[in-house]
């Protein structure tokens, strides 16, 4: 009768605390920055989803294209229309695990180093990444840093030849349970 | 003779400081004005472009990525981010809470004017999985 009422709780709660381990945030942060002889070339977005869920160390985001502001808008125009189309690849997604996301006590405050592998999709190309970050619990929330280094020449994206082959991509969030 | 050098100086010299401006006036000209721009479509609610982007995301990608939308609704939440307005239409549920419309505005709205139903226009970046972008909104006074 006692393990049947374990059982039982087992059943009940468990998906709860599954439930309990995503998190999310709508207002991530995503920039990229490239240094030129001329001028450097740096564009932010701040309207990109983040999803996480601790339940299996997922973690994904959608990034779109259009959203992406530069300085002046004459980049922003050459961004969207000549390198990245944005018209034929409206966002960039990323779907991909946090290695030992089991270390990470969601419980306590405190900031854990973390290795995220996994699909970086842009320009409509494919490719697996591996990339540092950090993870912080904060009373609650995840808060997240990440950087990625990548080649243009690797998602088929045409250079302007001031720009540098490789092009950092920054990603921040304070992602809330829900 | 040193009037001709004079003048054969003076207009490549021309010729080249018109180059020079046309340049600088591209390369530096200003971002849309989104506050006066015409909106390329009105659309009676916030539903209407939600529905069209839920059937059909490549059609309504095309129809509207990069457009001025304009339409009417009572927005269900206001958040302020980086000194910005942001007002959320939910209009469905999904896997990670409410979903819809997000609509950033260029200013602060002030706290008397988030109530009730409002009249907006904004430049649509995409539906990102979750909601639809609309970026650089501003309130249409009826």
């Amino acid at each position: 009768m006692k393990q049947a009422l374990i059982v039982l709780l087992i059943t009940i709660l468990l998906p709860l605390g599954l439930h309990a381990q995503k998190y999310v945030t709508r207002n991530a942060k995503v920039s990229f920055f490239s240094k030129t002889p001329i001028e450097n070339i740096e564009a932010h977005n701040n309207q990109v989803n983040v999803a996480l869920d601790f339940a299996d160390g997922s973690i994904a985001f959608r990034v779109l294209i259009k959203s992406f502001t530069f300085e002046k808008a004459l980049m922003q125009q050459h961004f969207n229309e000549n390198y990245m189309e944005s018209d034929k690849y409206p966002s960039s997604t990323f779907s991909g695990t946090i290695k030992d996301f089991g270390k990470i006590d969601l419980t306590k405050n405190g900031t854990h180093q973390v290795e995220v592998s996994g699909d970086l999709t842009i320009h409509g190309v494919t490719r697996k990444v591996t990339s540092q970050g950090t993870i912080e619990v904060k009373d609650g929330r995840i808060l997240g840093t990440s950087e990625f280094v990548i080649k243009l020449k690797d998602y088929n994206v045409k250079r302007p030849k001031a720009v540098a082959e490789n092009i950092t991509i920054n990603v921040s969030f304070d992602a809330a349970k829900i | 003779m040193k009037r001709k050098t004079l003048v054969l100086l003076i207009i490549p010299a021309s010729a080249i400081l018109t180059f020079l401006a046309i340049f600088y006036y591209i390369y530096n000209q200003p971002h849309t004005n989104y506050v006066t721009a015409e909106p390329d479509h009105r659309l009676n609610t916030p539903m209407e472009l939600y529905h069209a982007f839920l059937e059909d995301e490549t059609l309504a990608s095309t129809t509207y990525n990069g457009k001025m939308i304009e339409f009417a609704g009572i927005p269900d939440f206001y958040e302020e981010l980086d000194g910005k307005t942001i007002a959320s239409f939910y209009l469905d549920e999904g896997d990670f809470g409410p979903q819809g419309i997000r609509c950033t505005f260029l200013k602060p709205i002030p706290t008397e004017s988030q109530q009730g139903k409002i009249r907006l226009k904004g430049y649509c970046t995409g539906f990102n999985g979750i909601d639809i972008i609309l970026e650089n909104c501003s309130l249409i006074t009826e």
